[in-house]
């Protein structure tokens, strides 16, 4: 069963819609074939990486949507090293994965796809001695917000205010992936906001919630737009904010939870990251190559296709956040009382 | 059988019993305010029942006809060989982080091989060659399983 | 008609075959192979599908996960270890026949079987699937829990003579369950501090890889300079007329059963295999042979859990639900393929999802017929000696359960599963409750509990549904079913 969370967790990902920024071509070539070319420009930092073959560690299943994402990148960035393999490492909610590649040689032959659990995990205590400054972080590549989504044909929500109302009145149970996974502590971080309290309904993965929600089992999910895109496409269920920044492309009459009045920016987010202690240079170098490859077009379609947002971030701004997140992740957790031991 | 089935109701006995003391030290119901049962509670359930099967076992055996009551051998020729295969596994697996797969594996099969089968060397070693290397190169190129992530040799 | 034709004109054409023939293929070799499961075959595969069409992409997908299900019978029967979870029922008796030197009917069975149940689940797909859809969303988490609790019976099915052992067993691996992270509370239960190995939860995989393939090693050695009796005989590869029979008796209907729970999201084809070996028992014409070697025994669990290979696609290609983990890749697949699985994928590509149920059809029919082509080459592995083979098996398994994962303490786990498994089978223990134990127990706790937290503390929810009422009927029946059944006889005698 926990293979089942892991996968539906992931897949939540690589269901997403919202259209990928950049002008990307319609056309409908295949992923794997392009963006073999890169090797030709000569690398511009003070080390050159084509002579490393580099691993990267994804801390979740294969087939799932962050394994997905480092398979396409990897894919885009396979010209600039001698080669390029893609390694799963799953286990204890992703620790097991990040846990490695922090302890991994620093040459920036293993890189690490770091995602928003690094927080999470950190701030739920079952982090098992995983911290975010074991990590140098490279950038940030794709992001995703978390979206309150109720059934279509559910007259006591309209807005999202009405479901604030309603929750401070009656109790609503709100599905989320997974007991202090990042779409629990979105749900959770909205009611704070709100002033408000919803009843927390833990699943194995998304799939599980929106199954149920779909049944008539719960009241509404906050899990991300991707995961839910198909449902509402075919009427069956509706958002009523997203708790991003900007409206989404792919649903621009959705409102902002920020529009509605409250201010929640929640949501998930994955990157790539190298020991702490790897050299500034091979850093620097690893971020040319890898922005270039997030850039191709050929990434840019792999990520339309598998319904993800690109959302690059360099890595100190994207260390930065991180910090950020970890706070305010804490805080929430402890508002929730989930703090582990 | 008397024995052993007497043994295997001792263990299970203690793993109930510590079971039970080290979840009903876990969070209640109560601490979480929802109404659901806390972590500590299935556990204690399960190890009730195990509980329960343990004493209906030790009763049967008590009850256990003679005739029912067969030998467990331990200790023959043939389980002093199970107990040290599995010691060579024990220590196989200690060495096999430093060593790496290869070479650890081709010592493990040459080890057994040669002892089961007590063939020429030479043959031992070309089988133990083969079946390391089938399995290596089956998980690591096309199952894309990292068998070389580890030991002093890594290919 | 012109349906038909356009399928076969556009999306089946001779590269589709061969695609799927590849992944049929290569899914009963991934199957065979203790620590590959369906899941992880088709996870592996899926980055070769970027580049195809869709139809091409999922109908080689479709085909690893039938032949997968399927391949897993192979090594339960040939070698006492189950290639998949799926298969730790049908090792049961499917070795006990491969010791009596009928490794051939054993697999002939197995093959049939799984064949029949693949049918019945792609005619249940094709034909009823926007009904039985609805079926799915009807299971919430009381539902859920019911479904587990009556898993759990078959334990007393599995057991043998000492029903009180095979408990033990079993409440053994829902404690081992226990260990980790409590998904309700994310309490940290029995396990060391700051030691992330024990906090994910102990996985599974190598636990049956140690407790079937490993202890049956160790019990190898024991005798292992002894001259080997019983050798292979390869006669009956089809299926004899009387084994026929109780096929035909069988199958069909655990191939059915399969279905259902297949449709049902999070049970997969290791519950199928299980709850198709309970009802086998429980309609067979000699109950008496189960755990020493019965047809029967074989073609309830095959039936089953190929019979969840259709049940799984159902709420997938008409809900976008993923019926089980391997379903759940699969939307993973057609959503790169810029296809979104759901009650949209019917009305817009019509052809593809008409492709995709003759292209399951299909694959089963590769299935059963690399199958039976293959028996003989498969039991060779019986030839190869003992000496050899014994230590050949240490290694497969040491790498099996490292694979899973791509970790070490799960090589441990496996080799202290195999040292206990072993001292168990001394003690006349079954150890396949504990299996049983380890995938329905944390299933079931979850969902009591998470039953509770929505109804606030009702437990009235778990006797709100038809469905519910349904599965308490089922463990009733499963608990008190003989006698009920014997009270009956009783009566009607007098």
């Amino acid at each position: 069963m926990k293979k089942i969370t892991a996968l539906a967790l992931a897949l939540a990902m690589a269901l997403s819609l919202t259209a990928c920024g950049g002008g990307n071509a319609p056309a409908k070539s295949t992923p794997a074939a392009g963006s073999n070319n890169a090797s030709g420009s000569a690398p511009a930092g003070s080390v050159d990486l084509s002579n490393l073959s580099v691993t990267c560690v994804v801390p979740y299943d294969a087939g799932g949507g962050t394994d997905a994402v480092m398979r396409g990148l990897a894919d885009a960035a396979k010209g600039s090293f001698k080669n390029i393999t893609v390694e799963n490492r799953s286990g204890a909610g992703g620790a097991t994965g990040m846990l490695y590649g922090a302890q991994a040689k620093n040459d920036g032959s293993i890189v690490t796809m770091i995602t928003v659990e690094l927080a999470t995990l950190e701030a739920m205590g079952n982090n098992a001695g995983l911290t975010y400054t074991q990590f140098k972080p490279i950038m940030m590549v794709n992001s995703a917000a978390s979206a309150i989504t109720v059934k279509a044909d559910d007259d006591r929500f309209d807005t999202l205010e009405d479901f604030i109302e309603y929750s401070k009145t009656n109790k609503v149970q709100v599905g989320n992936s997974g007991i202090g996974a990042i779409w629990h502590l979105a749900a959770a971080g909205l009611a704070k906001t709100a002033g408000t309290e919803f009843n927390h309904v833990g699943y194995d993965g998304a799939a599980g919630a929106i199954t149920d929600l779909l049944g008539g089992h719960i009241d509404a999910v906050a899990v991300s737009y991707a995961e839910v895109n198909s449902f509402v496409q075919s009427g069956e269920l509706k958002v009523l904010a997203v708790m991003a920044n900007d409206r989404l492309e792919a649903i621009p009459d959705v409102p902002t939870c920020k529009e509605c009045g409250y201010d929640a920016v929640l949501g998930t987010w994955r990157g790539l990251g190298v020991p702490a202690n790897t050299p500034d240079e091979v850093v620097d170098e690893l971020y040319r190559i890898f922005s270039e490859a997030a850039e191709s077009d050929a990434f840019k379609e792999f990520m339309a296709n598998t319904n993800n947002v690109i959302d690059i971030m360099d890595g100190p701004s994207f260390n930065t956040m991180i910090g950020q997140q970890l706070e305010l992740y804490t805080g929430l957790v402890e508002d929730l009382g989930l703090k582990i031991g | 059988m008397k024995k052993g089935n007497l043994v295997l109701a001792a263990v299970c006995a203690v793993l109930g019993v510590g079971i039970i003391a080290v979840a009903s030290g876990y969070p209640k119901a109560a601490d979480y305010g929802t109404g659901v049962p806390g972590p500590g509670l299935w556990p204690i359930v399960i190890s009730i029942v195990l509980l329960a099967c343990t004493a209906i076992l030790i009763y049967r055996t008590l009850k256990m006809s003679p005739e029912k009551n067969t030998k467990i051998e331990l200790w023959t020729t043939g389980t002093r060989r199970v107990y040290l295969t599995m010691g060579i596994l024990f220590v196989y697996l200690l060495v096999l982080p430093f060593l790496g797969f290869i070479i650890a594996t081709f010592v493990l099969e040459l080890i057994f091989i040669q002892w089961f089968a007590k063939k020429n060397p030479i043959i031992t070693a070309i089988i133990s060659a083969a079946i390391t290397m089938v399995v290596y190169c089956a998980f690591r190129f096309v199952l894309n399983v990292p068998v070389h992530t580890f030991g002093i040799f890594t290919i | 008609m012109s349906l038909l034709a356009e399928i076969f004109t556009t999306s089946l054409t001779p590269m589709v075959f061969l695609y799927m023939a590849i992944g049929v293929l290569s899914g009963i070799c991934i199957g065979a192979l203790p620590g590959l499961t369906a899941t992880m075959g088709v996870a592996l595969l899926l980055p070769m599908t970027f580049g195809m069409d869709a139809a091409q992409g999922i109908l080689m997908l479709l085909g690893i996960y039938c032949g997968a299900i399927y391949g897993g019978s192979i090594s339960a029967v040939l070698l006492h270890t189950p290639g998949t979870p799926a298969s730790a029922a049908t090792a049961i008796d499917g070795y006990a026949l491969s010791q009596k030197g009928e490794a051939g009917r054993a697999l002939g069975t197995a093959t049939l079987s799984s064949y029949i149940g693949g049918l019945v689940s792609v005619a249940c797909l094709w034909l009823i699937s926007p009904l039985l859809a609805k079926l799915a969303l009807k299971f919430s988490s009381a539902e859920f829990f019911l479904l587990a609790v009556f898993g759990l019976c078959i334990i007393g099915n599995i057991s043998g003579e000492d029903v009180e052992k095979g408990l033990i067993c079993g409440s053994i691996g829902v404690l081992v369950a226990c260990v980790g992270i409590d998904s309700v509370t994310s309490y940290i239960r029995f396990s060391p501090e700051g030691n992330y190995n024990f906090m994910g939860g102990i996985n599974y995989i190598p636990i049956m890889i140690g407790l079937f393939a490993m202890s049956q090693a160790f019990e190898n050695i024991e005798s292992i300079f002894e001259e080997e009796e019983v050798q292979a005989k390869l006669t009956n590869i089809l299926p004899r007329k009387e084994d026929l029979k109780k096929i035909i008796r069988i199958a069909p209907l655990t191939g059915l059963i399969g279905t259902f729970i297949g449709i049902i999201p999070g049970a997969g084809a290791d519950i199928g295999s299980f709850v198709g070996y309970n009802v086998a028992r429980s309609i067979a014409k000699e109950p008496e042979l189960f755990g020493k070697g019965s047809v029967e025994a074989i073609s309830g669990p095959e039936g089953g859990n190929n019979g969840v290979t259709g049940g799984a696609m159902i709420p997938m290609l008409t809900l976008g639900v993923p019926g089980d983990a391997v379903t759940a890749i699969m939307i993973g697949a057609l959503t790169i393929q810029g296809l979104t699985p759901g009650p949209m994928l019917f009305s817009t590509n019509k052809v593809l999802v008409y492709t995709i149920f003759l292209g399951m059809f299909i694959a089963n029919t590769l299935m059963c017929l690399f199958g039976f082509a293959g028996i003989r080459l498969f039991t060779k592995v019986l030839s190869v000696p003992k000496v050899i083979l014994t230590p050949a098996i240490f290694v497969l398994c040491v790498i099996g359960s490292y694979a899973m994962k791509n970790s070490l303490f799960d090589v441990w786990v496996m080799l202290i599963a195999g040292v206990v498994g072993y001292f168990l089978a001394k003690v006349k223990v079954p150890t396949s409750p504990a299996i049983l134990g380890l995938i329905l127990g944390p299933m079931a706790e979850k969902n009591f509990r998470t039953a509770l937290l929505k109804s606030g503390g009702d437990p009235s929810v778990f006797f709100g549904s038809v469905i519910a009422w349904f599965f308490i009927f089922l463990i009733v029946i499963s608990l008190f079913g003989g006698k009920i059944k014997a009270l009956l006889f009783k009566k009607k005698a007098i």
